[in-house]
């Protein structure tokens, strides 16, 4: 018997954080990965079936 | 805005796990408009840290394991660059496996940050395993 699995389970997530030359500092934050926002999606997908059904 | 581990980068991601390829622990900057996905392959307008001059110069990144939800699940890039040579508006910030040319493993986009001489980005790409 043989078993071969597969799943994605790797993504990628960004913060940029500026500084300025003067000293000041600009967190932008993080910056969602692509899957994130991909299941956010299908979430608020589900949640509006749920409201119509 | 978002962040897109593209399809380059999870080759190159299965290449090192085999422990072959390069590691991809240079950032870059654009300042196209294009929009990324994760068939991306390149900056929109890379653009050198000098914007007055296009290229595809990079910033060398410190890489270490970090903890996301197991132990040491999380591979993070952390580089500094600074920009010289005048005013430049960053759109796009790319992680690659080579100072110039290479393969494009991440990508962020959607951003607009004026940077003048002396300002300085840190960019932090973190590639979780969990």
């Amino acid at each position: 018997m043989s078993i071969q699995t597969t799943e994605t389970i790797t993504e990628c997530e960004v913060s940029i954080v500026v500084h300025r030359a003067n000293g000041d500092i600009e967190d932008l934050g993080v910056i969602e990965s692509y899957k994130q926002g991909r299941i956010k999606r299908l979430l608020n997908k589900i949640s509006k079936i749920k409201e119509t059904t | 805005m978002t962040a897109y581990l593209t399809k380059v980068g999870f080759a190159i991601i299965a290449n090192r796990i085999l422990g072959s390829g390069t590691e991809p622990k240079y950032v870059g900057w654009g300042t196209g408009a294009g929009a990324a996905s994760t068939s991306s392959t390149d900056l929109s307008t890379p653009k050198n840290i000098d914007f007055t001059s296009t290229g595809t110069d990079r910033t060398t990144a410190t890489g270490t394991r970090i903890t996301t939800t197991e132990t040491n699940d999380t591979t993070q890039y952390v580089a500094t660059r600074t920009a010289t040579g005048g005013t430049g508006t960053v759109t796009n910030v790319g992680l690659f496996d080579a100072v110039t040319a290479g393969n494009m493993a991440a990508i962020v986009d959607g951003q607009s940050i004026v940077l003048a001489d002396g300002d300085s980005i840190v960019a932090t790409f973190k590639i979780k395993f969990a």
